[in-house]
Formats: structure tokens, C-alpha cells, sequence
């Protein structure tokens, strides 16, 4: 088979695991079953098994990212919906906005450096608190890759969502914008899925942040690495 | 027919994002703007629909469509691991210690503060409403 007839084969089986993944998720709703683990896992298996290539695997795949770019356009939607939402509780929003960025960015640096990671790992980690399209756009300024900063932001997105409702409920954060804005601040598009769960309310206020922290990493991500420079 | 209706109106919806996408990248690239595609693109759709020139009914199908599947958009670069394992192996541990430290430590920070500062706005917000009655 041509390396060309792979890769486009290597799309459809993307589209197909994903679908097959959200289904059972659907059947049966666990956290451990979200497509976002499964699909990608089974993906892995079979490329490993087949022996394909990641640039072959991503030569048709690219077109699914390149959809986040859209896909970050129709943020505007939620936002315009939510927008007396902005009105009521601009503070909380702002607050947990510079606090997700400035924590994102701090706890990044600070950990990459105590333990040690290598250069370019540690600079494509400053971005992964945000959404995937705008990791991508700050990264550039981080000078990290594009490659290790979206597995580094799945990995924080995930983590957050398995562990979110746990440890909110610990802290006993009781308020919907709280636990909205925390998820959104620290698990961008994946903790908005799981927001979504725990009520309306706190979806949109997750959203809602992870596209505001999203935007402002990426405007000030030229100064902030500068400080770090 | 019918049955397809709902898939072309969120198709053709979907569109006109990847339409708006596609003007912003040109944009950014021929003025050299210093933000990205994508930020553009979103501050003309906010600033469209605040001033209600285009109505939500216009946009809503498809951007149900794009944020709805947006997980599958995310899936590609995950596989990225097979070519970046050698580089990742050996690291492996610190680096996954690092990841879920630094999202628990975002997550427990925001929950924290944004928790104290909700509290002072919606009583101020309390106050407001009850000085307007």
C-alpha cells in the first residue's frame, strides 16, 4: 500500500475511533472511557502494531487540528450567550483568569526547573494550562514545539478532568463560578467537559475562562518570555 | 431529504467559521499582525454579534458542530508520543509529576481565590439590588 493511501487510511480510522469511542462512552458514562483516552490509545496500538509512522499518521490528520482554529472562532457563541453572566461577575472572572495564567506559567517554569526537565520539554510546558489552539499560538513565542506542548496540554486537560470534581469537593468549593472558573483555568477545553457535567452554570463560566485565559497567554506570552528569557 | 436537513444546516454553518478562519489567516499574514488567526477571528464574530448584525441563528448549528466533536480535533497530535517517546522516556516520570502538579496546583490556586472574591461580588451585587429597589 503507498505511504499516501496509509495516511488517508490513518484519517478515517481517526474519525471512525472516535465515534466508536464516543458511543460506548455514551453506553456507559466513566471517566476512565472518555474518548479523549480511549480513542487515542487504541489509535497508538494500532500504528505501533502496523507500524506507521507519525509524520505518515499526520500527514492527513493535520486537517482534524487545523479545525481548531474554527473551532476557537466558535467560542464566540457561548460567550455572547453567557454574556449577563460577564455582566454579574466580572471580578470573579478577571481574578480567576490572572490567576490561571500567572499559576500556569509559574508552576510550569518552576517545576520544569526543580526537576530538572531538558530545555525544550520545559519550554513547550509553559503553555499547557490553555486550550490547545491558543498553546499552539504561545508556544511560538516559548520557543517550544508544537508537537510536546499538545501532548503536554492533553495531559494536563485530562488529569484535570479525572481528578476535578475530587478535589474540588475537598477543598469544599461550593460556589458554580468557583468550580466553573477553576476547571476552565486549569483544564481548559477537557475540564469544560466535565463542567458541563457538574451543571450549566459551571460549563459556561469554564469556557468562558478557558477561552479568556487562552487569549490573554497569547498576548502576553512575547513579555512573559522575556521575564523568563 | 428531511433527515439531512439538520447535517447540511450544521455543515454549511460550520463553513462559514472555517470561511472567517481562513479571511483572518489571510489577514494576519499579508498586514503582519502581531496576534494569532484564530484570536482575530473570534473578535470580529463577538464584535458582529454584540452589534447584532449577525444573528446567533446564523452560527449556532455550526459552532454546536465544531465544540461539540472538538475532542476529535485534539486526537492527532496525541500520537505524536510515538515519534517523541525516545525523547520522553527518559524523562518520563519527572515530567508526568510535573504536569499533574502544575495543573493541581492552577486548579486548587483559581478554586481558592475565585471562591473569596465570588463571595465579595455577589454580596456587593446583593447590595446593588437592594439599593435600587
Amino acid at each position: 500500500m503507498s505511504d499516501s493511501l496509509v495516511s488517508f487510511a490513518c484519517l478515517l480510522a481517526t474519525i471512525a475511533s472516535y465515534h466508536a469511542a464516543k458511543q460506548i462512552h455514551r453506553a456507559c458514562p466513566r471517566a476512565w472511557l472518555s474518548p479523549i483516552l480511549t480513542a487515542p490509545l487504541v489509535l497508538t496500538l494500532l500504528a505501533l502494531i502496523a507500524g506507521i509512522s507519525y509524520p505518515t499518521y499526520f500527514r492527513d490528520t493535520r486537517w482534524l487540528v487545523w479545525l481548531l482554529g474554527p473551532a476557537t472562532i466558535a467560542f464566540a457563541l457561548p460567550i455572547y450567550r453567557q454574556r449577563s453572566l460577564i455582566k454579574r461577575y466580572p471580578l470573579s472572572l478577571v481574578a480567576g483568569v490572572v490567576c490561571g495564567v500567572v499559576m500556569g506559567v509559574a508552576s510550569s517554569a518552576c517545576l520544569a526547573h526543580w526537576l530538572s526537565l531538558s530545555p525544550d520539554v520545559a519550554h513547550s510546558m509553559l503553555a499547557r494550562s490553555v486550550s490547545t489552539p491558543f498553546a499552539l499560538a504561545a508556544t511560538v513565542a516559548f520557543k517550544g514545539t508544537s508537537d510536546l506542548t499538545v501532548l503536554f496540554v492533553m495531559i494536563t486537560g485530562i488529569t484535570g478532568m479525572l481528578v476535578g470534581e475530587f478535589i474540588l469537593a475537598c477543598l469544599g468549593v461550593r460556589s458554580s463560578i468557583a468550580r466553573g472558573v477553576s476547571l476552565g483555568a486549569s483544564a481548559h477545553g477537557v475540564g469544560t467537559v466535565k463542567a458541563r457535567q457538574m451543571g450549566l452554570e459551571e460549563g459556561a463560566v469554564a469556557s468562558l475562562t478557558m477561552v479568556f485565559a487562552g487569549v490573554a497567554l497569547v498576548l502576553l506570552s512575547p513579555m512573559i518570555a522575556r521575564l523568563l528569557g | 431529504m428531511t433527515l439531512l436537513l439538520p447535517y447540511a444546516k450544521r455543515t454549511s454553518q460550520a463553513l462559514i467559521f472555517i470561511a472567517i478562519w481562513l479571511l483572518a489567516q489571510g489577514l494576519v499574514s499579508h498586514a503582519h499582525l502581531p496576534v494569532p488567526a484564530s484570536i482575530l477571528g473570534l473578535a470580529c464574530v463577538l464584535t458582529l454579534l454584540f452589534g447584532r448584525v449577525l444573528p446567533t441563528r446564523y452560527l449556532e448549528a455550526g459552532a454546536e458542530l465544531l465544540l461539540g466533536d472538538m475532542v476529535l480535533f485534539f486526537i492527532p497530535p496525541l500520537l505524536s508520543v510515538i515519534s517523541l517517546w525516545p525523547l520522553l522516556s527518559s524523562q518520563g516520570g519527572r515530567l508526568a509529576l510535573a504536569l499533574v502538579t502544575g495543573c493541581l496546583s492552577v486548579m486548587i490556586c483559581t478554586a481558592m481565590v475565585v471562591e473569596r472574591v465570588f463571595r465579595y461580588e455577589q454580596s456587593r451585587n446583593q447590595l446593588k439590588g437592594a439599593n435600587n429597589e
